[in-house]
């Protein structure tokens, strides 16, 4: 190719079947000629122009995006599209769009639209090793996507071999993305080739911001899933906090000192209409002993426990700084049932609960307990139950360290099921096991 | 958003230094949490 120009590749001449002008622009590069008027094949080594094929009575089944004669500069070659060829997969149903590209002087590529996802593709001379499902170039790993036919449906423009509508290949699709490899296999040649995801704006940079291109749909066999990035953005962060959260929370004893512990007997009024005279019962309202809180603001773990049984009991609870005579209501509750049913025993509920107080600052405070509950079902006596309230200072409360580990994990979470499923849409369409 | 999110742990990490230092238990607290859970059971009872 060395020594000759540009123009030395173009040639002009009219179609033999409708007459229309048509320019070669891969003269001695090319062999076939399909009329961008009429369709009809033409051999352009022949000196007379033969024909090929009969005038296509098919149109482009896709919006051809591109133009024949339009020039681009991919990874810094300028190139020229000189042909285009519509190709169908084995069903007949899914097409797509190849569009050849020809430097004069180093030789073609492929711009293939694939649901308007676009690859640029190179031919290469090696061929990568294939390993079960993967295949390995040039020390990439690639995940087998797609086996399949590709069958010629329409062509337009120039090609470098003899195209002919219904020309059958067989194809293997492997991806890492952005990068893709195929291979094609025709009864007289293996073609490999290697392509890489290009975006519509880095296309339409490529044609100097001169076209408009259609928005993508679905997700592309070698689109690059953005959601990766993002996911490795902020794994690090949450990796650290995560440590530091724990560490934080590990690294600060807790006295989980027991400050009181006293015992009440209370009588429920009952709900038993066995019983004869219902005596409704004003609750008891008691005062715990006093009890220090101290030194620091800290936390109160209260605890209320009693032997009920099929019955409960629940209290109102009162904070009373002695001194400032400041208040913090609370209530706890048990409540706890059992029996046999169909032969088996069965148990609910509980006969101890915890609840807390949150930043009680240093003094001294008295509880006063309010019990409310009612006598055991079925019961048809009224008996009295004791009742105990325990108070635990600075305890340990792992729900703090939950809740930052729940609230900074929701964007990685996201991050990571948009992540999933975005490569589940990718696998939709491959005979593969998904990645 | 890589930064956003860098900064919303160290916010976090702060609070939990804080909170721990407090005697914090944010679901029982008034100012971060649902704020103090009565029960609710006892009118269900009743």
């Amino acid at each position: 190719m060395a020594g000759r120009s540009p123009q030395d590749y173009l040639k002009s001449f009219n179609c033999n079947q409708c007459g229309a002008p048509q320019q070669i622009r891969g003269l001695g590069l090319t062999t076939t000629y399909a009329c961008t008027s009429c369709g009809t094949i033409i051999d352009i080594t022949d000196e007379n122009y033969r024909t090929i094929a009969e005038a296509q009575a098919i149109q482009p089944e896709l919006n051809m995006q591109l133009q024949i004669g339009a020039r681009c500069e991919l990874r810094g070659i300028e190139f020229e599209i000189i042909g285009y060829m519509e190709r169908k997969d084995s069903s007949r149903e899914y097409c797509w769009g190849e569009y050849l590209l020809m430097n004069p002087y180093l030789g073609f590529a492929w711009l293939v639209d694939n649901q308007h996802h676009w690859t640029f593709i190179e031919m290469i001379k090696d061929h990568p090793l294939i390993n079960g499902n993967s295949a390995i170039y040039q020390d990439q790993s690639y995940k087998r996507y797609l086996t399949d036919s590709a069958i010629v449906s329409f062509v337009l423009g120039e090609f470098y071999w003899r195209v002919q509508i219904g020309d059958e290949t067989s194809t293997i699709d492997f991806v890492a993305p952005p990068l893709s490899l195929s291979v094609e296999t025709s009864s007289d040649e293996v073609v490999w080739s290697r392509g890489e995801y290009i975006s519509r704006e880095e296309l339409s940079h490529a044609f100097r911001n001169k076209l408009t291109l259609e928005r993508p749909y679905n997700v592309g066999m070698n689109q690059p899933n953005n959601w990766a990035g993002s996911l490795k953005g902020v794994i690090i962060p949450w990796i650290f906090t995560s440590i530091a959260s724990i560490l934080i929370f590990g690294a600060n004893s807790h006295s989980n000192q027991l400050i009181l512990n006293e015992r009440f007997l209370f009588t429920p009024p009952s709900l038993n209409n066995a019983l004869t005279t219902p005596v409704p019962v004003t609750a008891p309202t008691v005062i715990t002993q006093p009890f220090q809180i101290g030194p620091r603001t800290t936390n109160l773990e209260i605890s209320l426990g009693a032997p009920i049984e099929n019955q409960w009991l629940a209290t109102d609870l009162t904070l009373v700084n002695i001194a400032t005579q400041e208040s913090f209501d609370g209530s706890a509750e048990i409540s706890y049932y059992k029996g046999i049913e169909d032969g088996e025993a069965w148990s609910e509920g509980s006969q101890i609960t915890r609840t807390y107080f949150s930043q009680i600052p240093p003094g001294t405070y008295t509880i006063t307990v309010e019990p409310d509950g009612a006598q055991p079902e079925g019961s048809t006596t009224r008996a009295s139950i004791y009742y105990t309230i325990g108070v635990v200072q600075d305890t340990q409360v792992w729900g703090n360290l939950m809740m930052v580990l729940f609230i900074i994990s929701i964007v990685p979470l996201t991050y990571l099921i948009m992540y999933a499923n975005f490569e589940s849409k990718r696998w939709a369409n491959s005979d593969s096991a998904e990645e | 958003m890589k930064t956003l999110y860098t900064l919303f742990c160290g916010a976090c990490l702060f609070w939990l230094m804080y909170a721990e230092s407090q005697g914090v238990v944010w679901w029982y607290d008034p100012h971060f949490g649902p704020g103090r859970i009565y029960n609710h059971n006892r009118a269900y009872h009743k």
